[in-house]
This record gives C-alpha cells, structure tokens and sequence, in this order.
C-alpha cells in the first residue's frame, strides 16, 4: 500500500515537473516574442535612418532583383561590382537584364548569395563575383583551433545599416545570420542615434535609384586617389591562403544545386583589382580559383590575370575601379560570357 | 565540451530523457558511459589518461580492502595516493620542465579528478567506505561529469552512495536543478564573459595603461573569477540534482567573509576541505603546537598554488594568502593569551566588522592580480593602481571595447543583482522557499526572463572573444 503510494506520489511528482517546464516553455516563448518585437522597434524607429547610407542601396538592388522577370544576369559580388560593372553596356551586350547584387564584400559573401535566391529563374545567370574574403586558411594556421565559416562572416551592422527599416527584407536574412543582428542590437541602437547621414561616393547620391547603377562619375585614377584612400589599398594576403575552407566549398555546392534546381546556371567571375596590391605570382589566383571550380562543380569563366587592372583604370580602393575601368572590366566580362558559350 | 553550447545541450537533453527511464540500481551505467562520451569530445588521449588514473585508484582500493596488516594498508595506500598526484605534477611539472613524452596532452579536469580519486583511496583506507568492486559504478564516480571539470571535488563517502542509490527525480529537484543551472548560465554568460572582455583588454595590453585602468581590472578580477567559478558550479550542481544527484555547494559568499581563513572556508569548498583532510590534518593540523600549525597552513597554502599551476605567480599567489592566514592566527591566537588578562583587542562590532570585510576583499583582490598574470606584470601592475599621478577619468574608447553605454549599463544592474541574489543564497533553503512560494506564472516568467537575457547577452558577445571557462585550465 505505501509502495503503490510513493509510486503515485512520484508519478504525480514529475508530472508537476513536466507542468513546470511546459509552463517555461510558453513562458520563454512569450519573452522572446517580446524581444524580437524590441528588435522591430529599435529597427523602424525612427524610420529609414539610415536612407541616404551606400549600404542602404542593397534595398533597392534587391528590389531590382524582386522585380525583374525577363532572363537576367544575377552578379554576387561585393564592392568590386559596384564600381566595376556598366548595368547598361552588359545589358545591351548579352540581351539579359541585369541585376546587380554587389555593394560591399563586408556583407558577407553568403548574405548577397541568400538574397539573389529571391527571384532565380529558369535562364538566369548567376556570376559570382566574390572579392578574396571569403576564402579559408593559410597553411600555417591549425584550422582545427579557429572556427573557420569564411563565406558566413557576416558583418551585422552593415548589413542592419542596410537593410535598416525594411522588415520584409529581414525575413530574407537566413537563420543562422539571426544572432550576429540580434546581437548587434545594442551598438544598432547607439548607431542609429549618432548617424549624420552621408554624402559623396559612399552614399544613395552616387547610385541611381532605379537601377542600382554606379552614376557618380569617377574620373580620377589611383595616383589622385591613393594618399587619401591609403587604408583601403590593402596588399592581398591571397598567397598565404593554401586551402578554401570546406564550409564555404559545401555551402557553394548546395547554393549551386539551388540555382540549378531552378533552371538557371552558375559561374565565378573574377573581380578587378588594382595591381599595385598584388605583389605575389598571378598563377596564386588561377590555382585557388581552379580549386573552387574543382571542389564546387562551379566554372569560372574569367581569368584573374585579366582583370588585374593598373592605376589609370582604378580609384579609390584594391577593388574598386573608376569610370574608365568600368567599362573596361564590363567589356572583358562580356568577352568572357561569350568565349564560355553563356552567350552568343 | 561546454555546457552551454546548444547543440551538446540538445544532445545532454536526450540523454537525459532516457535517464530516467533506467531502473534506479542500473543507474550508474549511463552516467559512466555519459562521462565517457563527456569527455571523448575533448579527445581519445585525454580519456585514456583519465581512465588510467581512474584503473589505478580502482585497482588501489581493491588492493587496500584485501590487506589488513595495518602497516602495509598505510603503505599501500601512501603509495597509490602518491601514484595519483605523481600524475597531476607531471603535468603541472611539464610546464617548466621538458616533458618526457611530448604526445602528452594534459587532460581538461585532471586537477579536479585525481583529488577526487583520492577521496576514494582516503575513504576506503579510512573504513568510510566500502570498496567499490563494480568498475562502471567507480567510472560514474570517479570521472562524474556534471562536476569533474571544475569541481566541486566530489567525497567518495557522498557521491558513490548516490551512485548506488541516486534520488529519484521529483517535481522540486527537476525545479531546482533547473534554477541552479540557469543561474549559473546567466553568471557566466552575463558577467563572467563581459567583465573577461574588459579584464582582458585592459592585462593583455597592460602597457598601454595605468592608475585607474589597472583599479578596475584588478576589482573586476574579483568579481569576475567568483561569478566564473560560481557559474560552473551551480551548473554543476543543477544538472547533478537532476541526475538525483546532490553535489554541495562549493561557494558560501566568500567576499563577505571577514578573515581571510574565512574566506578560503567559504571560497572553493571543496578544494578546502580536501587539503584539509589529507594535507593539513595528516601533518598533525593544530595539535602539535602553534608553531608547527603554522608550518602546516603555509604548506597548505603553497601547495595549494602548486595545484593551480607550477608558475611563479600561483606559487606567490598561495604563499601570500598563506601568509595573510598565518599573521590571522598568530593575531587570534595573541588575542586569546591576551583574553585571558581582561584585554581584549578590537570589538566585532557592525562597523568594525564591514571594515574588516573590506580590508579582506581588498586583500583577496590584491593576491587575484598574481593569479591571473605573471610575476613581474602582476608587481608593475600593482604599482600602477597606486600611483595616482597616472589616475586619469576612465573613458571607454580608451578600453577599445565595441560597448554600447546601454551594455556597461546592463552590465553594472547585472552585477548588482547578482551580488544581492549571491547575498540571499547565504541562506539559500530561505532563498529558494521564498522562491517557490510565487505563482508558477511568476517563477516561470522570472526564469524566462534571466534565459532570455542570457541569450541575448550571449550573442552580443565578441566572436573571437575566447570565453571559456577560466577553471578548466586547472
């Protein structure tokens, strides 16, 4: 009689627990619904703070791509694209629409290419553009010690900058970039009630707004530049990269599988850079760029060498190129759809 | 593995599910193959160092049942319990001397495990235990993961008897333990980690500042090395409850203690009553005269820095409490020659008695400097603190922290609070009865709340920031 009593008593005892931690579960649940709800608060109030940014023209390139239908060509990219690339003469050249995603590599790599999955049809043209960041290890460093996700570096504030006021685009952002916003709260918050807005090159004046284009003529060349821009003329430090990092080959496969899932193709392309940041052997590019293409099933159309471009044909960064240098990169980009057979 | 990475938690959480499932005698055998699994994440060598020690105390306490000669059960056991700690100071050792092998690698815990290995040869030399013939059933105690990484030091006299019959889980233990692990999750993560991040940004480039920079390291130090041990503690303690398992509290509010040899009985509990047992009382304690008690807690003490690490810092660090100890008693035991003469010294009134707990976590925080840093920074250090010509206002962009005001705000109610939930734990059976008396809405909404703020702060964190624990490295 008292064992089947304890044994009651017990059986009573943990559902009581179980009733507990369900009630903290819902409990849990309300509170963090109630912070996201902080989190949408600190994001639209106030309302577009952020408009007049450069990062802030990711919208409208996004919006570019939401609503353009025709067959296009998608470039992923970073900044080398922003400055590097006539939307107009590569449209009037392949026949395709053109939207371009690139703006700034420090997005983070896989943020651009978890936007371009909003409107991929069959078709399309996808051009991975990718800047060097997102490649992995160099042969001294012990990649067993460093959590090594190259092409999900992400930076949150750019990126919250960015996309600032527009929740839908929020719902954009993948899952696991969740917790560097939610985390970047705080300094978002401090941010938004210091900004002054911006103007020049790195703001909404130099870009058209339907287009996403790059407007702002850039006549000068890297002679006029350099000593005001000293510190983003950095040295690429590709050559001590031996390997790509196997996160960022898996995530290229799967994000390759998705684009042909949906009928369209995929390809690297190679960013302009400015030569004077290069002083190790070409061949260092073609190697890497030949081990992405081996391990992720991705051609690469272009060939580094090729758009190692001298001073006269950049501006005011390694990637970034001036008005001349534009059309310059565009015309080799075209030459090189067309020696792949993309187009005719 | 840290506990609070989510992916082991989900796992921990599953385990956990089929634990209580098992009938009550059998246990032991999850809890040993879940130490195994524990510590596999930490790799292949360092369990197998591990389950060599743990074979050679089994083995030790087999031998010490079947002899009865008194003489040679002292022997035996003198020599497997030197055996165990000739491993510990191997690696402590390899720090300044070549290492004689160099695959080697120290195991995470080892500290923690062989004293809690040798509780077991202690108990069963002394007849407090059987000895325990099931080696599974000594695998679960003796690497019994909720605890073996940073304590607390587990007495084979309490925790094998658990073993053998561990409490069943019930509706205030699940809930208890629960509370105890979110606690210790909301230390860590909460201020544990962010004062790291300050503490860290102002010793690692320590040439970089001076006066009052170096003030606020040296007092977040104290705050952030209890709140770090704490942490894992609770943890420790709460999974180990709901395992049915009761693991001690290993932390009585120390920084409110009012001596120092308080405040090392209130500090690391557990490590205090194992060099109690088998350092301090073994060399004959306090019944041998003044003069040799004296000897005996500056052995303690130094050999207490030795266990922490075989660096000059720990060692100084051991002695100077040591020493602080030593001029307590010679003071307690001058005041009791004097007592008896109708002079009494200094009165235990209330002033008297906050003035002495601030000059006692005023000494603490001075010996925590050598804890954390070598020798000669920590001397340059303390140097700096007192040099107010170097004292300027503190601003944050001089500590190149990426802060926000709201976050060192949040931070600074963060630490008040956990100083007046750390003081009403004094009392904790009062704490958690107060508690429990609330509305399950209330304590559900409490708990959510210190999760979520957890999680929150978590990820605000520094990526490259390292925040591990900081006792793992013992």
């Amino acid at each position: 009689m008292i064992f089947i009593q304890t044994e009651k008593a017990e059986k009573s005892s943990i559902r009581e627990l179980v009733q507990f931690y369900l009630y903290l579960i819902v409990t849990l649940a309300l509170t963090t619904f109630i912070l996201l709800a902080v989190f949408a608060a600190v994001v639209l109030i106030p309302k577009n703070k952020f408009y007049k940014g450069y990062n802030s023209l990711i919208q409208d390139k996004y919006r570019i791509l939401s609503e353009t239908n025709e067959s296009k060509i998608i470039i992923c990219s970073g900044s080398s694209s922003a400055f590097g690339l006539n939307q107009v003469l590569l449209e009037e050249e392949t026949g395709y629409k053109v939207a371009n995603l690139g703006l700034h590599a420090s997005f983070g790599q896989s943020f651009v290419t978890e936007l371009s999955k909003e409107n991929i049809n069959p078709g399309d043209i996808v051009l991975l553009g990718f800047e060097y960041n997102w490649m992995g290890w160099a042969d001294d460093e012990d990649k067993s010690q460093k959590k090594i996700r190259r092409i999900f570096d992400v930076d949150p504030e750019l990126i919250m900058t960015g996309i600032d006021s527009d929740i839908k685009m929020y719902l954009r952002v993948p899952y696991w970039m969740w917790d560097d916003l939610i985390g970047e709260l705080f300094s978002f918050f401090d941010l938004k009630k210091k900004y002054q807005g911006a103007s020049g090159i790195y703001s909404r004046e130099s870009f058209d707004e339907k287009t996403g284009q790059m407007i702002l003529p850039r006549p000068e060349s890297v002679s006029q530049m350099y000593e005001k821009n000293k510190n983003a003329f950095n040295n690429l430090v590709v050559d001590g990269i031996s390997h790509i990092d196997d996160t960022s080959i898996e995530y290229l496969i799967k994000y390759k599988d998705y684009v042909e899932k949906h009928g369209a193709s995929v390809y690297f392309t190679t960013p302009p850079i400015y030569e004077g940041c290069v002083d190790f052997s070409y061949d260092e590019f073609d190697r890497l760029m030949n081990e992405a293409s081996e391990r992720t099933g991705i051609t690469c159309i272009s060939r580094q060498s090729d758009y190692i471009f001298p001073g006269e044909l950049m501006y005011n960064a390694t990637y970034h190129c001036n008005s001349e240098g534009e059309k310059v990169r565009t015309e080799l980009l075209v030459k090189d759809l067309k020696n792949a057979g993309i187009i005719n | 593995m840290q506990f609070i990475e989510i992916k082991h938690t989900i796992l921990l959480l599953f385990w956990f599910i089929c634990y209580q499932f098992i009938p009550v005698k059998f246990k032991y055998i999850p809890i040993a193959l879940g130490n195994i699994c524990f510590y596999l994440l930490f790799g292949v060598k360092g369990l197998f160092t591990m389950m060599m020690s743990a074979l050679l105390t089994y083995i030790g306490g087999i031998v010490l049942n079947g002899i009865k000669a008194q003489y040679w059960r002292r022997f035996l056991y003198s020599l497997f319990f030197v055996c165990n700690n000739a491993t510990l100071l191997y690696f402590k050792l390899s720090v300044v001397v070549p290492r004689l092998m160099d695959n080697i690698i120290m195991p995470i815990g080892l500290s923690f495990f062989i004293f809690q290995t040798c509780t077991y040869l202690g108990d069963v030399y002394h007849g407090y235990i059987k000895t325990e013939k099931n080696i599974i059933r000594y695998i679960a105690f003796a690497m019994f993961f909720p605890t073996v990484l940073m304590g607390p030091i587990q007495k084979a006299r309490n925790l094998l008897p658990q073993l053998r019959n561990p409490e069943a889980l019930s509706f205030d233990k699940g809930r208890k333990g629960l509370c105890l692990f979110i606690w210790g999750a909301f230390q860590k993560i909460v201020i544990a980690d962010r004062l790291k991040e300050l503490i860290d940004a102002i010793y690692d480039n320590y040439q970089n500042y001076s006066g009052i920079y170096y003030t606020i390291a040296v007092l977040c130090f104290s705050v952030y090395i209890y709140a770090d041990f704490n942490a894992y503690s609770d943890m420790a303690r709460g999974m180990a409850k709901l395992l049915g398992i009761n693991a001690g509290r290993n932390f009585r509010n120390p920084y409110f203690s009012s001596s120092v040899s308080n405040f090392w009985r209130n500090w690391h509990v557990s490590l205090y009553e194992w060099f109690k047992e088998y350092v301090y009382i073994p060399l004959g304690g306090n019944r041998k005269g003044e003069g040799r008690l004296l000897i005996n807690i500056a052995i303690v003490f130094l050999l207490s820095g030795l266990w922490h690490g075989a660096g000059l810092n720990f060692v100084l660090w051991g002695a100077i409490n040591g020493l602080f100890v030593i001029v307590e008693e010679i003071y307690r035991y001058s005041r009791q020659k004097f007592s008896k003469y109708g002079i009494d010294t200094i009165s235990n009134s209330k002033p008297v008695k906050l003035l002495k707990r601030i000059v006692v976590f005023a000494l603490i925080t001075v010996t925590w400097v050598f804890f954390r840093n070598d020798l000669d920074i920590s001397l340059k250090i303390l140097k700096g603190t007192i040099d107010l010509s170097a004292w300027s206002i503190p601003t944050r962009s001089a500590l190149s922290l990426s802060w926000t005001k709201l976050q060192a705000l949040l931070l600074l109610v963060s630490i008040v609070l956990f100083g007046f939930i750390q003081r009403i734990r004094v009392n904790e059976r009062k704490a958690y009865n107060t508690f429990v008396k609330s509305s399950t809405i209330i304590q559900c909404a409490l708990l959510a709340v210190i999760i979520s703020f957890s999680v929150f702060f978590a990820l605000s964190v520094n990526v490259t920031h390292n925040d591990s624990f900081l006792y793992f490295q013992f």
